[in-house]
C-alpha cells in the first residue's frame, strides 16, 4: 500500500549523538578497568602501523591528564543520567564539552548535578557557565580545585589542516575507559548548516565533548556525533566555536536556575538564520508530470526520490523528500530542521472517483501530533482552499508550541493539488523549532511555489 | 342444557390463554378458591377476587364488585379497591393480579371474518431492493479501493463473504432476541433494518464528507461522527421496537437518553484529553476537483488567517501550565 509507508524516516539522516545515556545504551556503569594499563591488544604488524601506533601513544601520553569524563548525576539518588567527555582549557579549571552532554544541567539544575572524573579517578563537582546550543558546546568550571589544571592548547585558526591529515580523537567511550582513536581530517561537512569537521575515524557514545587533536596535541575540534548508517563517518565541532564560548564563559556566573529562556533565545537565533537562508535562496523546481513543486537548493538540503509502488501497477507514484542538515539538540530532543516531501500521483485509468478515493486516503494518512507531549502541545490547524496562480490547492497549516521554549513552534504544512481529476501532488513541509511568524512566512513561500504547467 | 350467556377468558402477560369458563348463569365469581366459577392460580389474587353480575333490568351492562382483596382490579388504567363496584364495558380487558381477563357476551355483535393475509409481495420486494442496494454499495466500495479489475475480482469474494457473515450474524442475533421476547423470529425484518442502517450510515458519511469538501465546511467533517451516531441510534431503536413492539415509547426514551448522555460524555472526555471535541485535526476527504464549490483564496490571505493559531496555541500552553500547577 502506498499509504502505510508514507513519510518513512528512511531518508532521514540516522545520526547518533555521543552522550551516553546509560539507560538507553544498556551498559551497566562498570568501573573503568585499569585505564592506564598499556594496550596489550595492539599488535601492529606493518612498520607503518607501528609508527601510527607510536603517534597515538604519544598523543595519549601528552593529553591523558587533561582529559575528563563528565557525568550528570540525579541529585536524589546519585545515579548517572548521562556521561560524556571533556577537557581542561584553562588553568583555573574551565572545561569544554558538548551542550548535549551538559543539557540537563542547563534545563533541570534542580534535579541534576555535574561531576568531572580525571583519568586517575579524581572526582569533583562542576558548574555550568555557558552553552552554545547552535554549535553544541558548553563550558563548565571545576569547583574546589586548588592546583592549576593541566590545559590543552587550541590549534591556531591560522594553521588550516590539510585533507587527509591524521588527527586523534580522545574520550571515554561507553564508560569503559579513556581511549584515543586515530582518523583523518576530511575537511568540512557539505550541506551542514553550521560548520562541522568530517572526521574519518571512529567515535563512540561517551566520547561526546572529548577533544580531537592534531599531531602536536593541539585541539582542533570537539567530538560530537557519528552517522549510524556508515562506518567511520564522524563529526567534530571546529575548535573556534569552543574558543569563542570559553572567552564568553570566563566571566560568567554559574547557571543554577533552569535556562529555558536562554535555550529558547539561542534557538530563536537559529530559526532566524534558517528562515533567512531559506527565504534568500530561491527554491529549485522539481517536476512531477505537469506539476512543478519547490525543493530547497542543493546547498541547503539533501533530497531523495523513489519510483512507483509495485502493488499498484495502474498508479504512477513518485516520492521525494528533502531534509536540511540543521538539527540542533535542545535538551533531550533535537529540533531546528526543515523537511519537504512530495508524493505525485497519476492514474488516468482510475477515473475521477477512484482516484479521489485513493488520493483522499493518502491525504488523510498524515501524522500530526493530536495529543501533546511533555515538550510540546497538541497541534492546532488552519485549513482552506487556496488558489496559487490558477492552481487550486487544499492547504493545511498545523502548529504545536514548545511548552518550555516560548516563541518556538513545530509546523507542518500539507498541500494537495486539486486541478486534475486523475492527477495530483501531495506536499508536506515540516519545520521543527521555528518562530511563529517565520513559520507562516515559510508556509506562504512553500504554498506559493506550487505550479501547474498546462501541456504545450 | 343451559344456554351459554357469555365466555370469560384469562390470559397471562404475554397474551397466552390460561383458562376459560363459559357463563351459564349470573353472577359469576373469579378467584383462587375452587368455589369460584373461574379458578386462577395467580398468587396475587384473593380467594374470591371479583363478583361479576349482569342485572336483568339492565341487560347491556355488566357490573363488577371487587371482593375482599389487597390488590383490587385495574380497568382502563383506573384502580378499583376492595368493596368498589363499577361497570365493565364490553370488550375492555380487566387486570387482576398478574392476569388479564376478558368477557365476551353471547348477545354482543360478532366482528366480520377477516381474510387471510396475502403473500407479502411488497415486503419481499422491499427486502430484495434493500439487499440489492447494499450489495451495490459494497461492490462500489470495493471498486473504489481496487487498483485494477483483476485485483477487484480477487478481492470481491472475501468482501462479499465478510459482509454476508456480518449482516447475517447481526440480523440473526436480533432475530433470536425477537423470538425470546416476542415469540416470532422476524429474521428478514431485522435484515431489512440492518440493510437500511448500513445504507443510511454510508449515505450520511458520504454526504457529510462531500458537503465538507464542496463547501469547505470543516465542521461537518469534524462532527460527522455525531451524524453517524444518530443514524446508528435510529437503527438500534428500530431493532428494539421490533423485538418489544408494546414498549416503543419506553424504548424511544431509552435510546434518546443514552444518546443524550453518551454523546456529551464522549465529547467531554475528548475535551478533557485533547481540549477539542473531535479527534480529527483537519478535513481529509478529497473529491474530484469539479465538485468543489467553495472559493479558493490567495495564499497570503490563508496564511494571514492562520495567524489565529498563535492565540489557540498560547491557550494550550497556558492550560497545560495550569494543569501542571495543580499536580
Amino acid at each position: 500500500m502506498p499509504f502505510s509507508t508514507r513519510w518513512r524516516l528512511r531518508l532521514v539522516t540516522p545520526l547518533l549523538w555521543l552522550a551516553c545515556g546509560l539507560a538507553s545504551a544498556q551498559n551497566p556503569p562498570v568501573a573503568a578497568d585499569a585505564p592506564g594499563a598499556p594496550a596489550s591488544a595492539a599488535q601492529p604488524s606493518a612498520a607503518q602501523a607501528a609508527a601510527l601506533s607510536r603517534d597515538a601513544r604519544r598523543i595519549h601520553a601528552l593529553s591523558r591528564d587533561k582529559l575528563l569524563q563528565i557525568r550528570t548525576l540525579l541529585r536524589t539518588s546519585n545515579t548517572q543520567a548521562s556521561i560524556g567527555s571533556g577537557f581542561f582549557v584553562s588553568a583555573d579549571g574551565l572545561i569544554v564539552t558538548n551542550f548535549h552532554v551538559a543539557s540537563q544541567l542547563a534545563l533541570e539544575p534542580e534535579r541534576y548535578r555535574g561531576v568531572y572524573v580525571t583519568i586517575d579517578g579524581q572526582e569533583g563537582d562542576v558548574d555550568l557557565l555557558a552553552f552554545d546550543v547552535q554549535h553544541d558546546v558548553a563550558v563548565l568550571r571545576a569547583r574546589q580545585r586548588t592546583a592549576p589544571a593541566p590545559v590543552l592548547e587550541f590549534r591556531p585558526a591560522a594553521e588550516p589542516l590539510a585533507q587527509g591529515e591524521r588527527i586523534y580523537s580522545l574520550g571515554n567511550p561507553l564508560d569503559i575507559g579513556f581511549a584515543v582513536t586515530e582518523g583523518t581530517y576530511n575537511g568540512l561537512v557539505r550541506r551542514s548548516f553550521y560548520p562541522r569537521i568530517f572526521f574519518g575515524g571512529t567515535l563512540n557514545p561517551g566520547m561526546s565533548g572529548g577533544p580531537a587533536v592534531d599531531d602536536a596535541g593541539r585541539v582542533l575540534g570537539v567530538n560530537v556525533a557519528k552517522r549510524l548508517d556508515g562506518e567511520q563517518v564522524s563529526f567534530l565541532i571546529p575548535a573556534e566555536f569552543a574558543q569563542a564560548l570559553v572567552q564568553r564563559a570566563a566571566s560568567a556566573q554559574p547557571i543554577t536556575q533552569p535556562a529555558h529562556k536562554e535555550v529558547a533565545r539561542q534557538l530563536l537565533v537559529h530559526q532566524q538564520l534558517l528562515t533567512e537562508r531559506f527565504l534568500q535562496t530561491p527554491f529549485q523546481e522539481q517536476r512531477h508530470g505537469n506539476y512543478l513543486v519547490p525543493v530547497p537548493d542543493d546547498a541547503l538540503a539533501r533530497c531523495w526520490g523513489s519510483g512507483r509502488d509495485p502493488d499498484y501497477s495502474a498508479l504512477h507514484l513518485e516520492r521525494s523528500a528533502c531534509q536540511t542538515n540543521s538539527h540542533v539538540v535542545a535538551g533531550d530532543f533535537s529540533t531546528g530542521t526543515v523537511r519537504l516531501g512530495y508524493e505525485a500521483y497519476s492514474a488516468p485509468s482510475y477515473g475521477a472517483a477512484r482516484f479521489a478515493h485513493m488520493y483522499s486516503r493518502s491525504f488523510a494518512n498524515e501524522r500530526i501530533p493530536n495529543r501533546g507531549s511533555r515538550q510540546k502541545t497538541a497541534a492546532e490547524c488552519a485549513e482552506r482552499f487556496v488558489d496559487q496562480g490558477g492552481l487550486p490547492l487544499r492547504a493545511v497549516v498545523c502548529m504545536s508550541a514548545y511548552r518550555k521554549l516560548p516563541g518556538l513552534y513545530d509546523m507542518t504544512v500539507l498541500a494537495a493539488t486539486l486541478n486534475q481529476p486523475t492527477q495530483g501532488v501531495l506536499g508536506r513541509l515540516d519545520v521543527r523549532g521555528i518562530g511563529f511568524d517565520n513559520g507562516l512566512k515559510l508556509a506562504e513561500r512553500f504554498l506559493q511555489s506550487f505550479r501547474w504547467e498546462a501541456a504545450p | 342444557m343451559m344456554p351459554t350467556l357469555a365466555l370469560l377468558e384469562a390470559f397471562d402477560r404475554h397474551g397466552a390463554l390460561l383458562a376459560r369458563a363459559p357463563v351459564t348463569r349470573w353472577p359469576v365469581t373469579v378467584g383462587r378458591s375452587l368455589e369460584c366459577d373461574l379458578v386462577l392460580d395467580d398468587p396475587h389474587l384473593a380467594p374470591t377476587h371479583l363478583r361479576i353480575d349482569r342485572a336483568a333490568d339492565a341487560p347491556r351492562t355488566v357490573s363488577v364488585e371487587v371482593q375482599h382483596t389487597l390488590n383490587g382490579a385495574l380497568l382502563q388504567r383506573k384502580r378499583h379497591a376492595s368493596g368498589e363496584r363499577f361497570d365493565w364495558p364490553d370488550g375492555a380487558p380487566l387486570e387482576i393480579g398478574r392476569t388479564r381477563i376478558a368477557l365476551r357476551l353471547a348477545d354482543a355483535p360478532i366482528a366480520q371474518e377477516l381474510p387471510l393475509p396475502r403473500f407479502p409481495w411488497r415486503t419481499l420486494a422491499t427486502t430484495v431492493a434493500l439487499l440489492a442496494l447494499m450489495l451495490a454499495a459494497v461492490l462500489a466500495a470495493e471498486w473504489l479501493k481496487a487498483d485494477d479489475s483483476t485485483k477487484y475480482l480477487k478481492a470481491l469474494p472475501g468482501a462479499l463473504l465478510g459482509i454476508a457473515l456480518f449482516m447475517g450474524g447481526w440480523a440473526g442475533l436480533w432475530a433470536i432476541a425477537n423470538k425470546v421476547f416476542d415469540g416470532h423470529l422476524q429474521f428478514w425484518r431485522h435484515m431489512r433494518i440492518a440493510c437500511a442502517l448500513y445504507l443510511g450510515a454510508e449515505a450520511v458519511s458520504l454526504a457529510a464528507s462531500l458537503a465538507a469538501f464542496a463547501l469547505s465546511w470543516e465542521a461537518v467533517s469534524r462532527f460527522g461522527y455525531v451524524l453517524i451516531t444518530l443514524v446508528l441510534a435510529a437503527g438500534i431503536y428500530a431493532h428494539l421496537a421490533a423485538v418489544l413492539p408494546r414498549r416503543r415509547t419506553g424504548l424511544a426514551w431509552t435510546v434518546g437518553a443514552v444518546l443524550a448522555l453518551g454523546l456529551p460524555a464522549w465529547m467531554g472526555v475528548q475535551w478533557l484529553n485533547h481540549a477539542r471535541l473531535s479527534n480529527q485535526l483537519y478535513m481529509s476527504s478529497l473529491f474530484p476537483p469539479s465538485l468543489r464549490v467553495a472559493p479558493a483564496v490567495p495564499v497570503p490571505q490563508f496564511t494571514q488567517e492562520a495567524g489565529a493559531l498563535r492565540e489557540r496555541l498560547d491557550r494550550r500552553v497556558k492550560a497545560d501550565d495550569d494543569n501542571e500547577d495543580e499536580e
